[in-house]
């Protein structure tokens, strides 16, 4: 297992992993390891926010505990749940039970005292149907935590997450508060499709990746397709690079440059053709109307003079 | 260091980043973590620890280029840009037990607190207060030469930090200046800020209203779907249903006058509301003098700022009769009025001594669920003259003196109240 003891050893682990991180990011991990903090991380999508927890959970050698979070998402399906139908159950088989129980007993009071004796044992441990939350808290050797796409989920979603982050506990009224048996590394996404409550914001450190340089995004590809030839990665990269500063209505991110790179290293391509560009560039550009432009108003982009 | 740090987050306030003691305590484990050799990581991690709105990075940065860029003061290490004022260049025959300028300088400065130095005009006296310090140090030789220097250094250290403070603290004053201005007083050079300001009050507005709708979502108990849902658990009520309250698909209705002085309050007005888009569904809106037009299409095609100019150009015609006006308005709203619309009227109730037609706002009045009359005008003039605000005011359900951005916020937050 890696320990994260200093900025570089974080560096080097995520590299090992093929997860080329770049000083901010590689800081803001080291940051939340040793001050036990969650992350939140900013960025467009398809720039790595995911996978970086990807990436740290096999570095680390830690379970990855992934929730997604939608539109309506509460605490039943993210934190815990009783077994409804096994209570019921129960409930059914043990009926006949509850006459051996009461045998013997005078009067109501006398029958209401004996069954306290036996508690609230339909609402213990054997009935609680753990969500992602809880497992994360009670994972034995800590874990990783992803929390993807906070910005879906609704306000009040964001309000029971703050228990969590911040004192690594929930409080579950008929049990009592579950401590963290080791503190899981939580990372939040988001794609800013609303404003974030300053109060989770607060409890968070603050990572905004962005899209690559191209010395970075270079880096990347090759982490990743090390079987590409050097001229055609130097190409495609700065390719990307010029798509990025149209206005286009989805940017390319890292994830497109990796599918585009793998197509043409499938595609035997050992430069960057026009007519090559042409005919792949749907992985690249998501929107129809994008591809379009690019294709009709932009050709120099094609040729590669910009 | 740490006082070093605790200057830095203070300058980040200033900048209006909001920084929580909670925060600044981060930053302070940041830093004893990373340590402050490595500037660049320093950087980062106190920027992962203490923006958390991307919105907020550009400020950081510059206030870190800003704060750290110059060497501490306080850690007695000559501070840069005073050429001629670092240790080796100390001032020879004045004893040797004189140090250099700047060093005594950083030394008065560490007992000086520079927290109020905020404005231009405080230069000189803490200029004055610091040379007072500096001068009393006892390894601080008194010829005028070396007096010179000292205070050539003073000015430095205190330009210094006015350049770290003051930048931001003109901008909050000039907000909070431009919030309490009456509308009508604006000249063209603060329209920018003016925009900027009541876009940032809208979207806090918005935020506020939309927990505000969640919260009143909760409560009743939706009986048939809890039965229904339950079926399985032989009726039993395992999970409850609560009655989802829709959203209040309120009408709004705003009609302005664009009359001569009201016609820049219409304006600010306008750019509010649909600066509230997000929580104000279907606006429609009407512009007036002395008949009333639909304006919503022009607004759709065009900017709120860009539309309420052409609006201004187009129908700003003449003095404002509201008699004439109203039977308009209600000619062209009367039968869309439902006990959920709201009508806003902005106007100063001049009229010019034309007939009121107390019976037509009567009527909005009634068949509105709410009526409001924002009025631009100061509460002691009203009734002065042609205005006819007493007698519209006993038939609308609230009518407000607004002639600030502040007074225009408190009457569309209201505005926004669910009833």
């Amino acid at each position: 297992m890696q320990r994260f003891d200093s900025i570089d050893a974080v560096t080097s682990a995520l590299a090992r992993d093929g997860y080329i991180a770049s000083d901010d990011i590689a800081t803001t991990v080291y940051l939340a390891v040793q001050l036990g903090k969650p992350v939140l991380v900013e960025g467009p999508p398809g720039v790595g926010k995911t996978e970086l927890a990807r990436a740290l959970s096999r570095c680390l050698e830690k379970p990855l505990i992934h929730l997604q979070c939608y539109e309506g998402l509460d605490e039943g399906k993210a934190l815990y749940e009783w077994k409804y139908s096994k209570q019921l159950l129960y409930t059914q088989i043990l009926k006949d039970q509850l006459g051996d129980i009461l045998q013997g007993a005078v009067g109501l009071a006398d029958s209401v005292a004996r069954l306290h004796q036996f508690g609230d044992i339909f609402y213990s441990e054997e009935f609680l149907e753990p969500r992602p939350l809880l497992h994360a808290l009670r994972a034995e050797n800590g874990s990783v935590l992803l929390i993807d796409e906070v910005d879906k989920a609704d306000e009040e979603f964001e309000a029971l997450l703050l228990e969590i982050l911040a004192d690594n506990q929930v409080s579950i009224p008929e049990i009592g508060t579950v401590r963290a048996v080791s503190q899981p590394l939580v990372l939040l996404t988001s794609n800013a499709s609303r404003e974030l409550s300053d109060a989770l914001r607060r409890r968070c450190l603050h990572l905004h990746i962005p899209y690559p340089d191209s010395a970075l995004e270079n880096r990347i590809v090759q982490a990743r397709l090390p079987a590409i030839d050097r001229a055609l990665r130097e190409q495609l990269v700065s390719f990307v690079q010029q798509l990025r500063d149209l206005e286009l209505r989805k940017a390319p991110a890292v994830s497109e440059t990796l599918d585009w790179a793998r197509s043409l290293v499938l595609l035997h391509a050992s430069t960057l053709e026009p007519a090559l560009v042409r005919r792949t560039l749907n992985v690249l550009i998501k929107h129809q109307q994008d591809l379009q432009w690019v294709l009709e108003e932009r050709p120099g982009v094609l040729s590669g003079r910009g | 260091m740490a006082e070093t740090l605790q200057r830095f987050i203070a300058s980040l306030r200033d900048h209006e980043l909001p920084i929580a003691t909670a925060e600044s305590l981060d930053a302070l484990r940041v830093a004893a973590l990373l340590g402050y050799a490595d500037k660049q990581r320093l950087r980062l991690g106190l920027r992962a620890a203490l923006v958390k709105h991307s919105a907020h990075l550009d400020a950081f940065e510059t206030c870190f280029a800003q704060f750290f860029s110059a060497a501490d003061p306080a850690d007695g290490v000559p501070p840069q840009g005073a050429p001629g004022l670092s240790a080796d260049s100390a001032p020879t025959g004045d004893g040797p037990s004189a140090d250099a300028p700047a060093l005594v300088v950083a030394r008065a400065a560490a007992q000086l607190d520079f927290t109020p130095l905020r404005h231009a005009t405080q230069r000189g006296l803490y200029l004055y207060r610091l040379l007072e310090i500096a001068r009393a140090d006892s390894r601080a030789a008194g010829t005028p030469a070396y007096r010179n220097q000292l205070e050539a250094a003073a000015r430095a250290h205190v330009e210094r930090i006015l350049a770290l403070t003051a930048q931001a603290a003109p901008r909050r004053i000039q907000q909070q200046m431009l919030k309490r201005m009456n509308l009508s007083m604006l000249e063209q050079r603060q329209h920018q800020a003016m925009q900027e300001l009541i876009q940032q009050l809208a979207r806090n507005l918005a935020r506020q209203t939309r927990r505000r709708r969640r919260r009143a979502q909760r409560g009743q108990l939706d009986m048939g779907k809890t039965l229904r849902r339950n079926l399985p658990h032989q009726g039993i009520p395992m999970a409850l249903h609560w009655r989802q309250v829709k959203p209040r698909r309120a009408k709004l209705f705003v009609c302005c006058d664009i009359s001569g002085s009201v016609a820049r309050h219409a304006r600010w007005l306008l750019l509010f509301l649909y600066s509230l888009g997000e929580v104000l569904p279907a606006t429609r809106s009407f512009v007036f003098t002395n008949t009333t037009t639909e304006v919503s299409d022009l607004f759709a095609q065009h900017g709120a700022a860009d539309a309420i100019d052409r609006a201004l150009r187009r129908y700003a015609l003449g003095g404002s009769d509201y008699g004439t006006s109203l039977a308009s308005l209600y000619g062209q709203i009367g039968g869309a009025l439902r006990r959920n619309s709201t009508v806003l009227i902005l106007g100063d109730a001049r009229n010019n001594h034309a007939e009121p037609r107390v019976d037509l706002l009567q009527r909005l009045s009634a068949q509105a669920g709410r009526l409001i009359w924002l009025n631009p005008e100061p509460q002691a003039l009203w009734d002065s003259g042609d205005s006819v605000a007493g007698t519209y005011r006993r038939i609308c359900h609230r009518f407000v003196e607004c002639a600030s951005l502040q007074q225009l916020e408190k009457a569309v937050a209201r505005l926004l109240e669910p009833r």
